[in-house]
Order: structure tokens, then C-alpha cells, then sequence
């Protein structure tokens, strides 16, 4: 029965293929939005959570690049990582950082990537490990890169284990918890990501890092007075680079709310008013199928169609347009929260564009409506 | 096997009552061929309506096969105008943009029971002799052949009973006759038909005459001879 009647579906359809078309293009780009809206949600949810979850104070200041980089007066694209570099060894001399810096290391052929940390980095994000344990303070800020300990992410868990060498050359310490993240203060930018995949040794002597090249960590630049960067800023001017915004923890939560507010409301508004246009199209494509097909439907009553067949039958073209629409919408973004939130403006829209047929249909049942046809 | 107990409808329009059956009471016996008969107006297809579960009277009580048809729900109204029910309705009994094979297929779209609607369709066809236009749409019909494609979707299902609202009423004489014969054939085979009609000669033709005026029923007539 169910293949028998869904073919009928089907015809139906097919014979207003075009008009469905439209209509799911539209309701997915107003359900695009939705989940563009959602996405900024969960963005500003999951940052403010994860700000408000760490340790640091508001005298830490992140560094936001302004956006025309210059060297030597001319805007360039790329940077000029020893000139940067330079500066970052100026900020560690001058202030107290905290952060991570990576570092690339080729062996047999493969890159490695590895994380120097300041020494109070895992306090900070409050990491924890599974096995072993976190860096001694000894183990910070010695003169060699030799005998240096790794903690790994919990990702190299079970390739390795505590007093294993890393890359045969670093001893594994602490294999970290699963699914822990940090975040940097970057304004807008600022993400939590997760460190399940990191390698972490722990920061070597300024005057070690400066002899290998090694970027130092200076993600977190600590200040009583946000004035007291400015040094920062007239240091990179001297070395012909682009200068910093400095954004504390307080300022990036405030980046991030203006963002979230500036995106939203407009964006809402313009969602809002594509899925009511869709939803009385949707509407008017009922309401005109029921009045083109009343004997149509009324003989399918006659043969033993319920109320609830017909309402499906009649239904089916606006079920089939917001399902498509939730699912390549929800497939765009890839997300579960997202998709929850789409699945549930799909079903209110549904609801919201079958009830008139069937009010209409309790009001004037199909065989008054063929009567009155006559 | 039919039994109506003293059935009402009543219409509204705003302030405006109609009564189209006023007490309604009779019994139709498996088997039987009865034609309704009554002026326009006089509640006969709204009679059938009821019969047919298609309405609700406002009072009285219907029963098929002892079964109290006015209190049950409407998914078992549904189920029984699948099952127990062939319904020819007048004017529009199929949908002109199907063929005869979708047309006849409609009542087995919903049938719970385990049947080839290929066969199925083909038995019934063979019966109406319509084999040769099963693929045919309806629209290229003629009246004869649409009355009996009517009727084959009517009777695919293998309903006990057939109700039927004029069904040869824009037919000519030749046709008439032969769509009356093949009512009569159905009969023969055991089916109970119910024909509304306000043709005198239609009525000549089944065993029982029930004739309404003003929604009530004014005489009931049985003939030994068919």
C-alpha cells in the first residue's frame, strides 16, 4: 500500500517538478542562513565558555595584526618571519609571556611539528594529563635542546607511553586528557581548538631559542597597563613591520558579543522574512492542489483514503522542500547543533504550512467542496 | 445486512436549516438490487452519501453486517469504503486524467488485502469488457466505456455491497441497457446494489423500488419478477 500510494506522491510532484525547485531553493537559503546564524552562535557560545573557563587575568593582552603589513614602507603579503621573530625576542626580553610556538623538525624525510611552552601555559588552560605527569619548573628555560621531555596530546596515546622517546630524541613525560582546548586572544578570530594532536616541550632559555631560531611564545603579553605595549608597537615600527592592537580578556569578549549582535539581527530579519515568504508559497501551493484535484481526492476518499492520506498526499511536495532543504543545509554546515536547529524551524515551517489545508479540509470536507463545484 | 433506524440530516447555511432525510428506516437484505428513487432535492444521493460513509447523519443509527457504522472512527469508515463498500458516484466517479488501469487501481491503492492489482485489474476489466482500453486514458472514452470503468473500480476490491448515484443518468438508451445489464450480472453474483436514479425505467429493473419525497421515504416496493 505504502509503495503503491507514495508512486502517486511521486506524480504528484513530478507534474510541478519546476515549482519545487524554486520553492527548495529558496527555503535553503533561508535555512542557509539560519544555520550561518547558528554557527555564529556556537561560535560566540563556545569562545565566551572557554575564555570564561581559563585562568588568565585581564592583564594579559593578546596581539591583533592591523591589517596593511609593510616592510621596508612597502605593503607586502607574506611575512617576514625572521623580522618577526626579532620582535617576538623583544617582547620576551621586555615583558612576561605565556603561550606556545611552534617549531618544524624534519626527520626521514617527514615534518614534525613541536610546541615550545611558557612555563605556566598548562595552569593557564588548566590541562591535565592521563599518565606521567607536567613539566618540573627545572625543566624550563634550560641553555640546551638536548635531554628536553615532551608531554604529548592524547592523540599519540597508546603509540606511546611515559619514558618512551619521542622522534628518538625527546622523553615522553605525560600523555594529555582527551578532547582539552585553549584559545587565543585574537578578537574576533579567538577559537578554542583542541591539543589532542600537540607536542609540547617546554620553552628553552631565551638565548637558546634566539641560537636555534625558534619562535618564543608570547601569545599572552602580560601588562598592569595596556600603555606600557606601546613599546611593543614603536619596536615594530623601528623594524618596519606592522604594528599590534593589543585586546585583553574582557576586550575580546566584547569583540566577540558585538560581532555576534552585529550578524545576528540582521540576519535573523532577512531569514525570517525568506522562510515566511516560502511558507506562503508552500500554503498556496496546497491550498491550489486541493481546489484543482477536490474530486481527485474526493474519489480517492471513496476508495478508502483517510483523512490523514489525503493530508499527506497534499502534504507531501511541502515535506519533500523542507526535508531537502534541512538536509543539504545541515550537510553545508556540518554540524550537529546546527542541524538540530534547522530540523526544528523545518518541522515548525511544515506545521505552520499544513495546518491551513487542514482547517480548510475540517471546515469544507471534500465532498461539500464537490458539491459546491457542481 | 444494511439496517438505517430513523435517519436525520440536517443542512445549515448561517441561520438557514435544511432537513434533506427526515427519520429514514429501512433494510436491505445481501443480495438485493434496489433502486432509490425521488425527485431532485428529495435527500436521495444524500441518503446515499450516508450509505456510502461518505457523511454523517445528524440522527439515527446505520449498521452494516450488524456493525454500528455511525459511532465508529473515521479509519474504520475508511477501511469499510475500501473493503465493503464500490462507490459510483455521479458526475465524478473517476479521475479523467488517468488511465483505466489508474483509475480501477485507486481502491487497491488502499486495500490491506494481499492482491496482484495487475491481475486484479485485469479480471475486473474483462468483466466490464474494457480488456482493450486498459491503458487508455478516460478522457478518450466514451460515456458508456467511462460507466464501465466506473464500475470496475467500484467492484475491484470484491465489495459485498455496490451503491450507485445515477449511473447511467447522461448514458443513451443502448448504453443504459447495457450498463443496467451488467448491474444485473453483479447482482446475480451475489453483490447488493443500491441505485439512486430519478429514471422511472432504471427503477423498473430492480426487485425493489424505494422512492423518497422531502427526505422521507413515501413507499417501498417489492416485485417477485425482476
Amino acid at each position: 500500500m505504502i509503495v503503491r500510494y507514495f508512486k502517486i506522491i511521486l506524480g504528484d510532484i513530478r507534474s510541478n517538478i519546476g515549482f519545487y525547485i524554486l520553492l527548495t531553493v529558496q527555503t535553503m537559503i533561508a535555512f542557509s542562513i539560519i544555520g550561518n546564524l547558528c554557527g555564529v552562535t556556537l561560535y560566540t557560545n563556545s569562545t565566551v565558555n572557554a575564555l570564561d573557563s581559563f585562568s588568565f587575568s585581564d592583564n594579559y593582552y593578546g596581539g591583533i595584526r592591523t591589517e596593511v603589513y609593510t616592510l621596508n614602507g612597502v605593503s607586502v603579503t607574506e611575512y617576514d618571519l625572521s623580522t618577526e621573530r626579532q620582535l617576538g625576542y623583544f617582547i620576551a626580553e621586555n615583558f612576561v609571556t605565556e603561550g606556545y610556538s611552534n617549531t618544524f623538525i624534519e626527520e626521514d624525510g617527514v615534518m614534525y611539528e613541536l610546541n615550545f611552552v611558557s612555563e605556566n601555559f598548562f595552569e593557564i588552560y588548566d590541562l591535565e594529563v592521563m599518565k606521567g605527569r607536567l613539566f618540573e619548573k627545572s625543566e624550563y628555560n634550560s641553555d640546551s635542546i638536548e635531554n628536553t621531555p615532551v608531554i604529548l596530546g592524547s592523540m599519540y596515546n597508546g603509540q606511546y607511553d611515559i619514558g618512551d622517546m619521542y622522534l628518538g630524541k625527546y622523553e615522553v613525560v605525560g600523555i594529555l586528557n582527551e578532547g582539552q582546548q585553549i584559545i587565543n586572544l585574537v578578537g574576533e578570530l579567538s577559537q578554542p581548538f583542541y591539543v589532542d594532536s600537540f607536542v609540547f616541550l617546554p620553552v628553552k632559555s631565551l638565548k637558546c631559542m634566539k641560537e636555534n631560531n625558534f619562535d618564543y611564545p608570547t601569545h599572552l603579553i602580560y601588562a598592569e597597563d595596556k600603555a606600557e605595549l606601546k613599546a611593543i608597537n614603536d619596536y615594530a615600527e623601528e623594524l618596519d613591520i606592522y604594528p599590534f592592537n593589543f585586546v585583553s580578556l574582557e576586550g575580546t569578549k566584547k569583540i566577540i558579543s558585538i560581532l555576534s549582535e552585529q550578524t545576528n539581527i540582521p540576519m535573523l530579519v532577512v531569514s525570517a522574512i525568506i522562510i515566511l515568504l516560502a511558507l506562503l508559497c508552500l500554503i498556496q501551493s496546497e491550498m491550489l492542489f486541493v481546489k484543482k484535484n477536490t474530486s481527485e481526492l474526493l474519489i480517492h476518499m471513496v476508495c478508502g483514503a483517510r483523512q490523514l492520506d489525503i493530508v499527506i498526499r497534499i502534504s507531501a511536495g511541502t515535506l519533500l522542500v523542507i526535508a531537502l532543504s534541512v538536509i543539504i543545509s545541515s550537510l553545508l554546515f556540518m554540524s550537529a547543533f546546527t542541524s538540530a536547529i534547522l530540523s526544528v524551524v523545518g518541522l515548525v515551517t511544515a506545521a505552520f504550512a499544513i495546518i491551513p489545508t487542514v482547517i480548510r479540509l475540517k471546515l469544507k470536507p471534500l465532498i461539500s467542496a464537490v458539491k459546491e463545484e457542481k | 445486512m444494511i439496517r438505517v433506524k430513523n435517519i436525520s440530516k440536517i443542512f445549515k447555511s448561517g441561520d438557514v436549516e435544511v432537513n434533506a432525510l427526515r427519520g429514514v428506516s429501512f433494510d436491505v437484505d445481501d443480495g438485493e438490487l434496489v433502486a432509490i428513487i425521488g425527485k431532485s432535492g428529495s435527500g436521495k444521493s444524500t441518503l446515499l452519501n450516508i450509505l456510502g460513509l461518505l457523511d454523517k447523519p445528524t440522527d439515527g443509527e446505520y449498521f452494516i453486517n450488524d456493525k454500528k457504522m455511525s459511532t465508529v472512527s473515521a479509519s474504520e469508515k475508511a477501511k469499510a469504503r475500501n473493503a465493503e463498500i464500490g462507490f459510483i458516484i455521479q458526475d465524478f466517479a473517476l479521475v479523467e486524467k488517468y488511465t483505466v488501469r489508474q483509475n480501477v487501481n485507486i481502491p487497491l491503492i488502499y486495500s490491506k488485502k494481499d492482491i496482484n492489482s495487475d491481475i486484479a485489474i485485469r479480471d475486473v476489466l474483462k468483466k466490464v469488457d474494457l480488456s482493450d482500453k486498459i491503458n487508455t486514458p478516460v478522457c478518450k472514452l466514451s460515456g458508456g466505456q467511462k460507466q464501465r470503468t466506473a464500475i470496475a473500480h467500484a467492484i475491484v476490491n470484491d465489495p459485498s455491497v455496490i451503491l450507485a448515484d445515477e449511473p447511467i443518468g447522461a448514458l443513451d438508451s443502448k448504453t443504459s441497457e447495457e450498463i443496467m445489464a451488467v448491474f444485473e450480472k453483479l447482482n446475480e453474483s451475489g453483490k447488493t446494489i443500491i441505485i439512486v436514479t430519478h429514471d422511472k425505467d432504471i427503477a423498473a429493473k430492480c426487485r425493489r423500488v424505494i422512492e423518497i419525497a422531502d427526505g422521507r421515504i413515501v413507499s417501498d416496493s417489492k416485485s417477485k419478477e425482476k
